[in-house]
């Protein structure tokens, strides 16, 4: 079997582990060539952390969370370097606008993680549709520095005037460094970024028309009825206008959220849901083999040049 | 970010809302929501190739509802949720991610820092928007 055809998706499910956060199962299903998916070949119940969530397969077109790491480690040692020769010391770098190894980690794991919505009945319970509060990571960055640190770290103040130092690189000290990173042509990067966004999208909406899927919302939106709630499909539930008028979950959208994770549950929605999107991936990515296998190949050139870097 | 960085980082910000305040607050003339786009926004254009009537954030919005398209473009006073066709990301080192659906959710379509494109899933389907750091892509 070829990575190709092991289309790896996954299916959340309600582990019951003890003193832990339902866990997401990783479920792995097999698909030929982009037509019916198969049975499940696999189920993990990793004890590796972060857990492993769903995949789909355009994400081998996007930098796994190593690679990403291992960008960031070398762009913020650059960074680093930089700064420490124009007069800022480790302490008042930080934060630097790169995540942790830690971060990327999750981040990759969980990249999917709210594609239908909310899927985890602790996170439903205790935030409804709302996202679990977080950093503003952009916010976080621009605030925690002065005017001066940000003259050497990006070349101008936050209110966007241009530093009069000569001795700052353009664009400062993350400006160089991204300048020092970038190997692959940009317009290249930029074509292959706009075809995976077209493949996925064309998937995603392919999908929504796919009988499956449909017939899938149609016993969600029965189980949400005989819990009293009336949405057609989804993620209708989750944009319904009255949750977003405030910053917090209120009680109406915690009980709607909870029933809503349990119909995904008990109907199999999300499984239904991921595989068919998965096969449309495969079928419209095999359309563009030769662009995608061209553009990971511009991601690993990305790759070679920080390892390079940082050994 | 390690619990210490990023409790380091939010004494540094406590200690530098004055500064923020006083110094690195934006003028009046680079404000978000003024329908002109400018340095470290998000724009998101009622047409695409960043054409037509626009809205400039600064923050992320996890629903658009509230806000409509300014100036005297195409668009001009159409609600921005789901009627975007095209952004610009005039940050230079944060990656702004339009999803398709509120809170963060569904499929999203990412404009890299000092970038524009026509969005893709979220074209006339844009619910909300957060920032993520570039490398590795990890959002707030």
């Amino acid at each position: 079997m070829t990575a190709r055809v092991l289309v790896r998706t996954a299916v959340l499910l309600a582990l019951p582990v003890a003193g832990c956060a339902a866990a997401p199962a990783d479920v792995a299903v097999e698909s030929s060539g982009g037509s019916a998916v198969g049975g499940v070949v696999q189920a993990r119940s990793g004890a590796a952390s972060p857990e492993a969530g769903l995949t789909l397969p355009l994400d081998a077109y996007a930098y796994t969370a190593a690679e990403d790491q291992l960008l960031g480690q070398s762009a913020a040692a650059r960074v680093r370097d930089c700064a420490a020769s124009l007069g800022l010391d480790d302490a008042t770098i930080d934060p630097l606008p790169f995540g942790t190894a830690a971060e990327a980690a999750t981040a990759v794991a969980g990249r999917h993680d709210r594609r239908y919505a909310v899927a985890d009945p602790e996170v439903a319970a205790a935030h409804g549709y709302h996202p679990p509060s977080t950093t503003d990571v952009r916010r976080e960055f621009y605030e925690a520095h002065t005017d001066a640190e940000l003259e050497v770290l990006v070349g101008v103040a936050a209110d966007g005037a241009v530093t009069m130092r000569d001795d700052v690189p353009d664009g400062g000290c993350l400006g160089a460094a991204a300048r020092a990173g970038a190997v692959a042509s940009e317009p290249a990067l930029r074509a292959g970024q706009d075809l995976v966004s077209s493949v996925q999208s064309d998937a995603w909406h392919a999908a929504l028309a796919d009988a499956r899927v449909l017939d899938a919302f149609s016993a969600w939106s029965a189980c949400m009825s005989e819990a009293g709630y009336q949405y057609a499909a989804p993620m209708d539930a989750n944009d319904d206008p009255r949750w977003w008028t405030s910053d917090t979950a209120g009680a109406d959208e915690i009980a709607t959220a909870v029933a809503d994770v349990a119909c995904k549950e008990s109907t199999g929605l999300i499984p239904a849901w991921s595989a068919a999107e998965a096969d449309y991936q495969t079928q419209f990515i095999a359309a563009h083999q030769a662009e995608l296998d061209a553009y990971r190949a511009l991601l690993d050139q990305q790759v070679s040049a920080a390892r390079t870097s940082v050994e | 970010m390690t619990p210490i960085r990023r409790l380091a980082a939010a004494v540094a910000a406590t200690i530098m809302t004055s500064v923020l305040v006083a110094g690195v607050s934006p003028p009046a003339s680079a404000a978000e929501h003024d329908g002109s786009c400018q340095g470290l926004e998000l724009c998101l254009y009622y047409n695409s190739g960043q054409a037509g009537a626009l809205h400039d954030f600064r923050y992320r919005v996890s629903d658009f509802a509230p806000y409509r398209f300014l100036g005297s473009g195409k668009g001009s006073g159409v609600p921005v949720k789901n009627n975007a066709a095209s952004a610009a990301n005039r940050d230079g080192y944060f990656t702004a991610r339009v999803y398709f659906n509120s809170g963060y959710a569904g499929p999203a379509d990412d404009v890299p820092p000092l970038s524009a494109r026509n969005l893709g899933d979220t074209y006339n389907d844009n619910a909300s928007f957060n920032w993520c750091h570039q490398q590795p892509l990890v959002c707030g």
